[in-house]
């Protein structure tokens, strides 16, 4: 058994402990509600590679025209690719084909610890390091072309021993075909291996591929009032051996901060 | 004239064709180190409403290009 699954074992049995504390309180209905707080600030984001294959992530509004998604939605950090921004599109509120607004983008951006330079002498045991340690920066904004018609999420940063739990949202193509976004109730836990990484565990397996970039939302209400609705990262990656556990970036300030800053003055030179 | 009127056209059309690319840089931005990807400023609003709705319809969900922390990893 690696240290890193031992590591990973640990976190499990701790977020374990808080969620057994949960499991009193009822589990919501799995299928969101795209009208109202939260989810009217979520939407799909589509994107095609260089090979003309379209794909779709999950995305959400963190400002009037800013959108927090996954780092691996807008590039391949293997190959260097990035996705061409001139036919990448988010669709607000999508659901059953069918949206509030389709957005262009403008420019989109990650921190550049996510696409690490390997040196071209690096052993295979070194490129595979350098790509996992690269996955606690998975994530990554976009400056679309309007502003958003139904508001925006905030982001919290450094957040850890605030806040327990997050609900996790996305489009999983495993459920509903990926029509319908989708709600999973979930133990936050700090992932012991990376400084940068968290694990939410969460009820449903099938939340997986096309949540990528879905955010966690702690306390999740349908109010707006100031507190609610908090973004504390975004789905990145998860493991068969695991389900149920997905991983995700841990948000820095100064680092977030920055990224932030950066994307909305529009990726200036 | 009418013939240069012509070859501007084609000239001008071929240079915008040329350049509708995204365009990628790599910035240190209060300190910090960030990449990112600029779409043309003057590509059209491209396809229509109907055909972006059929082309989400028809996406593939994500696969992240990292496979962690082995073969048999499961992307979201």
């Amino acid at each position: 058994m690696s240290i890193y699954r031992w590591l990973v074992g640990l976190a499990v049995a701790i977020a374990m402990s808080t969620m057994a504390a949960a499991e009193d309180s009822p589990q919501p209905l799995i299928a969101g509600n795209p009208a109202v707080a939260p989810l009217k600030w979520v939407g799909l984001l589509m994107f095609q590679n260089a090979k003309n294959e379209t794909f779709s992530c999950t995305a959400q509004f963190i400002a009037p025209r800013v959108l927090l998604t996954a780092a691996h939605c807008v590039q391949d950090n293997q190959t260097g690719e990035w996705y061409d921004t001139n036919k990448m599109y988010f669709f607000l509120q999508y659901q059953n084909d069918n949206a509030s607004d389709i957005y262009k983008v403008i420019c989109t951006g990650h921190l550049a610890g996510y696409a690490p330079k390997i040196a071209a002498n690096a052993t295979d045991d070194q490129k595979e390091q350098a790509f996992e340690d690269a996955m606690q920066y998975d994530y990554a904004m976009i400056l679309v072309n309007h502003d958003s018609i139904t508001g925006h999420m905030n982001v919290d940063t450094e957040w850890l021993g605030k806040h327990p739990m997050a609900v996790q949202i996305g489009y999983p193509g495993a459920i509903e075909g990926g029509m319908i976004v989708q709600r999973d109730p979930g133990v936050l836990a700090l992932s012991l291996s990376r400084p940068n990484e968290v694990i939410l565990m969460h009820s449903n397996p099938n939340m997986t591929q096309g949540t990528s970039g879905g955010a966690w939302i702690a306390n999740f209400t349908n109010g707006e009032s100031q507190g609610n609705n908090v973004i504390v990262g975004v789905t990145s990656f998860g493991n068969p051996s695991w389900p149920g556990i997905t991983f995700g970036p841990y948000f820095r300030q100064d680092t977030y901060g920055s990224l932030f800053d950066y994307v909305s003055k529009g990726c200036p030179k | 004239m009418r013939g240069l009127s012509v070859f501007l056209t084609v000239a001008l059309t071929s240079a915008f064709a040329v350049s509708a690319h995204a365009e990628t840089r790599s910035v240190s931005w209060q300190g910090q180190a960030i990449e990112a990807s600029i779409a043309e400023p003057t590509r059209d609003l491209g396809p229509s409403r109907e055909e972006l709705m059929k082309m989400a319809h028809d996406a593939k969900p994500a696969l992240p290009t990292r496979a962690f922390p082995g073969p048999s990893q499961t992307p979201k």
